[in-house]
């Protein structure tokens, strides 16, 4: 090895990208001539200025705790969303659901009909009692599916 | 800059005390990455916080064994490379091989007039192929492989703009003295 060869690898060598072989090659080159051995540790001592720059702390207290903030806003708001705002929906579209279930199954009989049934002792006990399995299955459902939801958003 | 394993357990257990001690050990010296990489504070904070949002979610699925700091500085400089790509005014283009280094060039930075602010200052304006593997070699301590596996390009690809990032950066520096 050259001294021009010797001096084309020492960045690589200075920043660990060379390899085994080489680098024993270059490092006996270096054992044997001063002028590459000092040109370099000027390449060396350059890495370590460009370590201490590049490290240096650009951010502000201020600055990090905005992004903290910002940080636990983003977080913050998916949490809600699945805990009010999908059970808000899930009951409303269980009630939903069943009032159409309820209505339409008397819907042949006519409206005052399916009211006074409703109101019945017997007729109102006919309705009421799916109604609560429906709405029980419904929670149940929603109970299941929130934690499934939360986790795939997690995984995203 | 570490964190010990008791504390990812902590945070994957959803301790936000745990998570807190992580986002403070990590996020100044991530925010200066996105800042160098990126050329810009708002973005750079942008890139922070979309860091920590995702950590946040992942917590499930981290693993013990695997430093959390290395995965934040992949996340962040995958973050911003995709900001750098997004951006129109800077275009993000592979190097051309066969692209001619720096006519004459410099010597090595020495302290006189590489302070910490001269480089910083020159760093920022080189094209943002070069000034990215700098951030991530010496801002970062990043080695080659994992600067490659960031980038998606090979280990000779990360030698060539890093000695390319160096020249420019040597000449930039040289033209101020």
């Amino acid at each position: 090895m050259n001294c021009r060869e010797a001096e084309e690898l020492f960045d690589l060598h200075v920043d660990g990208g060379l390899d085994a072989a080489t680098s024993r090659i270059l490092e006996n080159h270096l054992q044997g001539c001063s002028s590459c051995r000092t040109a370099h540790d000027a390449v060396k001592a350059e890495s370590e200025l460009l370590r201490q720059a590049l490290q240096a702390d650009l951010s502000s207290a201020a600055q990090i705790a905005r992004i903290q903030a910002r940080v636990h806003e983003g977080i913050r708001p998916a949490a809600l969303v699945v805990s009010i705002g999908e059970w808000v929906m899930a009951v409303l579209g269980i009630l939903l659901g069943l009032l159409v279930l309820v209505w339409g199954s008397f819907d042949s009989t006519g409206v005052r009909e399916a009211v006074s049934l409703s109101l019945n002792p017997r007729g109102g006990l006919l309705v009421a009692i799916p109604t609560v399995l429906v709405a029980a299955l419904g929670v149940l459902a929603v109970i299941v599916v929130q934690p499934l939801l939360l986790r795939i958003n997690e995984q995203e | 800059m570490k964190i010990d394993r008791d504390t990812v357990e902590q945070f994957k257990a959803g301790d936000d005390e745990a998570f807190s001690r992580i986002f403070r050990t990590f996020a100044p010296g991530l925010l200066g990455t996105a800042i160098r990489i990126l050329g810009d504070r708002g973005l750079g904070e942008d890139v922070v916080q979309e860091t920590f949002v995702r950590l946040h979610r992942m917590r499930n699925r981290l693993e013990l064994d695997r430093p959390v700091g290395a995965l934040l500085v992949r996340i962040t400089a995958n973050l911003a490379i995709d900001a750098l790509r997004k951006r129109k005014r800077e275009k993000w283009e592979a190097l051309d091989p066969n692209a001619a280094p720096e006519k004459a060039s410099a010597p090595p930075i020495d302290a006189k007039i590489g302070t910490v602010d001269a480089i910083n200052r020159a760093a920022g304006v080189l094209p943002p192929i070069y000034r990215t593997v700098l951030a991530l070699r010496y801002g970062q301590d990043m080695t080659y492989e994992e600067i490659a596996d960031v980038l998606r390009i090979s280990v000779p690809a990360v030698a060539l703009r890093l000695k390319r990032g160096k020249e420019q950066l040597r000449a930039a520096l040289a033209r101020q003295k």
